[in-house]
């Protein structure tokens, strides 16, 4: 108790006095936290309405999982993959050789790069979910397994996005979940998801890593060589701008299902574009330096796979195997000139596809060395041309599963 | 629960919402702090809880019993059994491997091969802090420096008191329990300080963390260029005092929020003008608890000073870790120290130790750079054999490979991370409270600050001294 009425005003005083400054200090941390998010927040927008793309595609093959999942009167195909996907399957092309043959489908193309099976089995979750929905199945669904995605090396590079694509792919509830399990990881993600606009402060501090260019040799030829393929890409790019528009391959667009656009309305001279932009891409040293990227952050050439991502990719078969009347498991063209496999590297290979057949009763079919494709297909060490590579491939596609979708009935829903 | 992360600011808001508006009287936020900072703890391993009780409870009853002792005998015995029993807690959590690994090598050198194993035991976050703090409350009470505190509440609250429950600064019994015993009402002017702080140290902390990767370069893989080298020894410098230093800021800052003094702990180290001025300035709250409570209680500068000073620094290494890398790094400062205060001894080098000349500070201040620098490698290294390769490898003594293309630009980066990291410390210290007094750039400079760290910050990475 105060002693006197003094000390009692003075202790009043210092209350009040205490009590503004906890208020003050309640208001300046969300002003200064509401500043932090809106400036954060905005400036991303802008830039996202600039055309700046991190996750365009992987969040555009999620937002049109509606469209998707909408009850149609042809088949439905889905090609599931890597960026070996993306580049080298084109629905159009597939369909209308589909067609040719009297199948009505409509295939997508859900390939995505810089992915892992880890966050792939996370949207086959999603797709699922979708077409369950709807109660949907897809006639045929090809899922793509890419060998060096499933390896140790891939596993240990690019954590930094890790959280980034587990917070965008996952469910709330399964966010909720893992927020109750370790609340530590699942604020994190929690944050990522609904404050930082899905882009997580790793991807942002480690995006020079994502830059292959500052991890290339700096031979005078090499260098060279690089400034005329990506000169040759820009003038491509420029005059497709100019012909048709802004055309992004990173963003998922449902009119294309995922593809890139019709070809045959390409004028003469881009055509011509294109082709040079190709074959100035598969100058031997860029070839080698991305091979050799390759072997740095994915191990293509050795193989030391990572169990847990190969049980990731078993899990991606059974949830599109759950939608669909036909699953099959493929390994796309392979570029032969450069990605050559030792005895060891293709015994783990030919183990590990063993390993997937059987624990997902789901056969394999193996385009690696298909006699139709060969290494002028590529523009890189792994990818299939835009010029050529993506239409042989598709049209490959086409002849390869003709009879299974005829024989598919035209009814296939659940 | 790392002070960077979205888990602890939403700990935080609870906690300050609770403490500030809901729980009013002093028992029942002394009960906030205890559960709190329990809470806090537990994010990391909630089973060592009752190791930090267990410590705190044995100290508060000692201390009692060492204040109603009339014997010095007696008083002796029972300081001894609070100097055992938190040694002894250190010495089997964080050092009985240590101490079997070594033996086992020695033995080894002899031809014996003893088949005992490590006990691989689980090496509590924040042991040597609440260990050191635990015990400076029984010392102070056997030196009759402060009375012992009457509720166990009270003592638990200030031995875990999150802010600096697990990386320091270490706070002294008579620093926290004399504001315990107050709650001491938060003012605006503390709390802007705060904001400033939490500020400054989390933008130091987000620059520590971009460092990793130099650092990782020139310590854990093969020998790499000369430039490369020295950009990944720089980079550990910033890496640590940005780690650190960014930690302790935060610390202090959060419980200015709440209305708590937490010393100083960092005060510019690399401007030090000698290695004596480098631990005056590095750690303070730990080179001065060594001082005061083991090379003054050994004899300090009166008997066996350069015995002392080298026994303290050993220690002191010992204190980081239990690795030999770091009881070599601890010897290496006991020599630089023993060193400088010889050699401030000459009557030669007089006019050296007297001169004010910017020039001549400046070349201490430097060579004393480099050798905490040379400490670092010892510190950082992962063995003795890597940190001699390494000290080869910065001063070219051995042929090596050439830098890449980006190393300028990376030793560059670091260089002026480390400068810039300094750079802010010095301005706030200097003109600090001129900047407060200024809403007008006070508030800018923290929400830009802020802004960076929310952009750019890696929140998954753990603070460096958490280990220790």
């Amino acid at each position: 108790m105060p002693n006197t009425a003094s000390d009692s005003a003075y202790q009043t005083t210092q209350h009040n006095n205490s009590r503004r400054s906890q208020i003050k200090t309640v208001l300046a941390a969300m002003i200064v936290f509401g500043l932090v998010l809106g400036v954060y927040n905005g400036i991303l927008q802008l830039l996202f309405s600039l055309g700046a793309d991190l996750n365009g595609r992987m969040l555009g093959e999620m937002r049109y999982l509606p469209e998707l999942a909408r009850p149609t009167a042809e088949k439905k195909v889905m090609v599931f993959g890597s960026s070996m996907v993306q580049a080298g399957f084109e629905p159009n092309t597939f369909d209308q050789a589909m067609l040719e043959r009297e199948v009505k489908v409509t295939s997508f193309n859900y390939g995505i790069g810089n992915l892992n099976p880890a966050y792939q089995e996370l949207m086959t979750r999603r797709i699922k979910e979708a077409m369950q929905s709807t109660q949907q199945k897809f006639a045929l669904s090809l899922v793509e397994f890419t060998p060096f995605q499933a390896t140790k090396t891939r596993a240990s590079f690019g954590k930094f996005t890790a959280d980034q694509n587990v917070a965008l792919l996952s469910s709330f509830l399964e966010l909720a979940d893992l927020t109750l399990q370790d609340p530590t990881r699942g604020l994190r993600l929690l944050n990522i998801r609904y404050l930082r606009s899905g882009i997580s402060a790793e991807l942002i501090t480690t995006i020079p890593q994502l830059i292959p260019e500052l991890d290339e040799p700096d031979s005078l030829e090499f260098i060279q060589a690089r400034q005329r393929a990506n000169k040759a890409r820009s003038d491509y790019n420029l005059l497709l701008e100019e012909n048709h528009g802004k055309q992004s391959s990173a963003q998922w667009q449902i009119l294309l299902r995922g593809g890139r656009m019709d070809k045959s309305a390409h004028s003469a001279e881009l055509h011509e574009k294109m082709q040079a932009y190709v074959s100035a891409y598969q100058h031997p040293l860029i070839m080698q330096s991305d091979l050799d990227r390759r072997v740095r952050t994915a191990d293509i050439l050795e193989m030391n796979f990572h169990p847990p991502l190969v049980d990731a990719f078993i899990n991606m078969v059974l949830n599109l195997k759950a939608v669909s009347a036909l699953t099959e498991v493929i390994l796309l063209p392979r570029n032969t000139d450069w990605v050559v496999y030792s005895l060891d590297s293709e015994k783990r290979l030919r183990e590990t596809l063993e390993y997937i057949r059987t624990s997902t009763g789901v056969p394999i079919r193996d385009f690696q060395t298909h006699k139709n494709i060969n290494p002028s297909h590529f523009i890189d060490s792994t990818h299939l041309s835009t010029d050529r590579g993506i239409d042989v491939f598709s049209k490959l596609l086409a002849t390869t599963y003709e009879d299974l979708l005829k024989a598919t009935p035209d009814d296939v829903d659940q | 629960m790392l002070f960077n992360t979205p888990i602890f600011f939403l700990f935080f808001a609870i906690f300050f919402v609770l403490y500030s508006f809901v729980l009013l009287r002093r028992w029942p936020r002394l009960l906030l702090i205890v559960v709190g900072s329990f809470v806090f703890y537990a994010g990391w391993n909630y089973r060592f809880i009752p190791l930090l009780v267990f410590s705190a409870v044995v100290d508060y009853f000692l201390a009692i019993a060492l204040h109603d002792a009339t014997q010095k005998k007696k008083k002796k015995l029972l300081l001894a059994a609070s100097i055992v029993t938190n040694l002894g807690i250190l010495a089997v959590f964080k050092y009985a491997d240590f101490a079997i690994e070594s033996v086992v090598s020695l033995l080894g050198v002899f031809g014996y091969e003893p088949s005992w194993t490590v006990l691989a035991l689980v090496l509590p976050v924040g042991i040597s802090f609440y260990t050191f703090q635990s015990m400076s409350y029984t010392i102070d009470v056997y030196r009759g420096e402060m009375e012992p505190r009457k509720g166990l509440l009270q003592f638990t609250a200030a031995l875990s008191f999150f802010p600096q429950l697990v990386a320091g600064p270490i706070l002294r019994a008579k620093q926290i329990l004399p504001q315990l015993e107050v709650m001491p009402s938060p003012t605006w002017l503390g709390a802007k300080h705060g904001f400033l702080l939490i500020s400054v140290g989390l933008l130091k902390k987000t620059l520590a963390d971009l460092m990793p990767g130099v650092v990782s370069t020139t310590f854990d893989g093969p020998a790499v260029s000369l430039l490369e080298t020295w950009t990944g020894v720089l980079g550990f410098a910033a890496q640590i005092y940005g780690d650190f230093s960014g930690y302790t800021d935060m610390a202090i800052g959060i419980g200015l929020l709440l209305g708590f003094q937490i010393p100083l702990n960092f005060r510019l180290p690399y401007l030090a003008s000698s290695p004596i001025d480098f631990w005056r300035r590095w750690h303070i709250s730990l080179s001065t608890w060594l001082r005061d409570y083991l090379y003054i209680s050994l004899g300090g500068n009166r008997t066996h000073h350069y015995r002392n000073i080298m026994f303290t620094m050993l220690l002191g290494g010992l204190w980081h870790g239990a690795a030999w890398t770091f009881v070599v790094w601890g010897a290496f400062h006991g020599c630089i120290i023993i060193a400088t205060h010889a050699l401030n001894k000459l009557d030669q080098l007089r006019h050296i130790r007297h001169s004010k000349h910017w020039f001549v500070h400046a070349g201490k201040c430097l060579f004393t750079f480099y050798l905490v620098l040379l400490g670092w490698v010892l510190f950082r290294a992962q063995d003795l054999s890597s940190a001699f390769a390494i000290f080869a490898n910065m001063h070219g003594t051995t042929p090596l490979p050439q830098a890449p293309p980006l190393a300028t630009l990376f030793f560059g980066l670091t260089l002026f991370a480390l400068f810039f990291m300094h750079g802010i410390d010095w301005m706030v210290l200097r003109y600090g409270s001129r900047i407060e007094a200024r809403k007008w750039i006070l508030w800018p400079m923290i929400t830009t600050i802020q802004f960076f760290c929310f952009m750019v910050g890696t929140p998954s990475d753990a603070f460096i001294y958490f280990q220790f």
